[in-house]
């Protein structure tokens, strides 16, 4: 209480203010308000205190005109337009580097056609790289229209997977959800991604995109094995939710491991009691 | 879905998450502004300023932040670029006038009683950044810790600054009370 009695005037004002938020427990909340009621000039200045923090708490709240939100809108769909055309970009980037690697190839190709030879002879060799080139670039391109939507989109996946930013891996992960059809090959890409990627929101991402091929048997087991070496709470949450929402029972073991993990944090330890309570 | 969830997914790619937010906070952020400069349509502007950010610089949202905070930070660093780009044109009086002619017509919006009218009077006459810790710890009842993350001071810091502004907006208070 000594303490208490020695605190200068300032102090007072601000426990006062505690009291008045409701801050103060125990001994100290009793000590304030026995200063209030003894003192009249405290008890006054508590009240007008109180009286300026209730109107501010009651303060009533201005609407915001409709316009906002549909401007608010309108710039979403913009980005959301820009996402777009950054994919367009990344297919354009394939195209090249498709080029580059089928040129030695398609020169093999160019010289089996009579067309270009002919062509070739006629105009002498030092022409012959150039028709070479634009035959490839029309055999590319028939090709192209050709190559089924499926291909292309494993192709950007696998190319978006070996970007350096985060968010250009996420948009590969993200082009999974274009394949309906079980492909071993993008699900190996992806639980690589979700083992090995070192940005957690990627992980996640793959994480969520393995989910839709969780009737895979190397999936399924990928999945599980992962509810056993993920660490991040957020990644632990989303395989625990997979688990869950799959029926996924022969999980329970790894939810057991990740209850009695002592370095799990206590939120996921909840997520994976629920998740064991459903499960059993 | 909890706020930070969704603009973990909005980061992700998921943009049309941002919705859900924007839905959330839209009124929060507007009353934010237009009780620290009475302006409604700048308030207006300001807010639209404050989503637009929020979806450019989504990759630099971290997912073990609280969004209550980032976006409230992002509403201060608006605020203040606002401020900075129009300091040149007006000096401090010409924008105390002008706030002073703006704050009356916000007031009469709110319809209120003699005392709400006598709050938001006080509130025109305090200093900026009183005024500012005021309604985030107040008004918009963000956390002591909260704010002092934000403004990049302790939490004992901001307790006293909430203490001198709440001291000095009661006597600003009761002396127009007296008027």
């Amino acid at each position: 209480m000594e303490n208490f009695e020695s605190m200068d005037d300032k102090k007072m004002k601000e426990l006062m203010l505690d009291h008045i938020d409701g801050r103060l427990t125990g001994e100290l909340k009793d000590f304030v308000s026995k200063h209030i009621e003894k003192n009249p000039e405290a008890k006054k200045e508590y009240e007008e205190m109180k009286q300026v923090a209730d109107l501010m708490k009651d303060s009533p709240e201005l609407e915001p005109k409709d316009e906002l939100k549909a401007a608010f809108m309108d710039e979403l769909s913009k980005e959301m337009e820009a996402i777009g055309n950054e994919i367009k970009g990344l297919g354009e980037e394939f195209v090249e580097l498709s080029e580059e690697m089928s040129k030695g190839e398609a020169k093999v190709i160019g010289l089996n056609l009579n067309f270009p030879l002919k062509v070739a002879a006629s105009v002498g060799l030092v022409l012959l790289g150039t028709i070479v080139g634009i035959l490839i670039m029309q055999q590319y391109n028939r090709n192209e229209a050709i190559m089924a939507e499926l291909e292309q989109t494993k192709q950007l996946l696998m190319m978006s997977l070996q970007q350096e930013s985060a968010s250009q891996r996420i948009m590969g992960v993200n082009y999974s959800e274009e394949i309906s059809e079980l492909d071993a090959e993008v699900t190996a890409v992806l639980i690589n991604t979700m083992n090995n990627d070192e940005n957690v929101n990627v992980r996640l991402a793959a994480v969520e995109a393995l989910a839709n091929f969780i009737d895979s048997e190397s999936v399924r087991v990928a999945l599980i094995n992962a509810l056993g070496t993920q660490k991040n709470p957020l990644v632990q949450t989303a395989l625990i939710n997979i688990m869950v929402n799959k029926e996924e029972k022969s999980a329970v073991d790894k939810l057991r491991d990740i209850i009695h993990d002592p370095e799990t944090i206590e939120s996921v330890k909840d997520e994976a009691q629920m998740g064991l309570y459903k499960l059993m | 879905m909890t706020e930070e969830a969704l603009m973990t997914a909005v980061k992700g790619g998921e943009l049309q998450q941002a919705t859900e937010l924007f839905d959330r906070y839209n009124k929060r952020i507007y009353n934010f502004f237009v009780k620290i400069c009475f302006d409604r349509e700048l308030s207006h502007d300001l807010t639209q300023n404050v989503f637009l950010r929020m979806l450019k610089y989504r990759n630099s949202y971290k997912a073990d932040h609280k969004f209550q905070s980032w976006i409230f930070q992002i509403a201060r660093n608006v605020y203040a670029d606002h401020y900075r780009k129009n300091k040149a044109k007006f000096s401090d009086f010409a924008d105390l006038e002008q706030c002073a002619e703006e704050a009356s017509s916000v007031i009469d919006d709110m319809e209120r009683s003699h005392k709400e009218r006598l709050l938001q009077r006080a509130l025109t006459k305090l200093p900026e950044d009183q005024r500012e810790v005021l309604v985030l710890s107040r008004f918009q009842e963000l956390k002591y810790e909260e704010i002092a993350k934000m403004t990049d001071t302790t939490v004992a810091n901001v307790k006293v600054k909430v203490h001198r502004a709440i001291k000095r907006l009661r006597d600003t208070y009761f002396e127009l009370e007296k008027i």
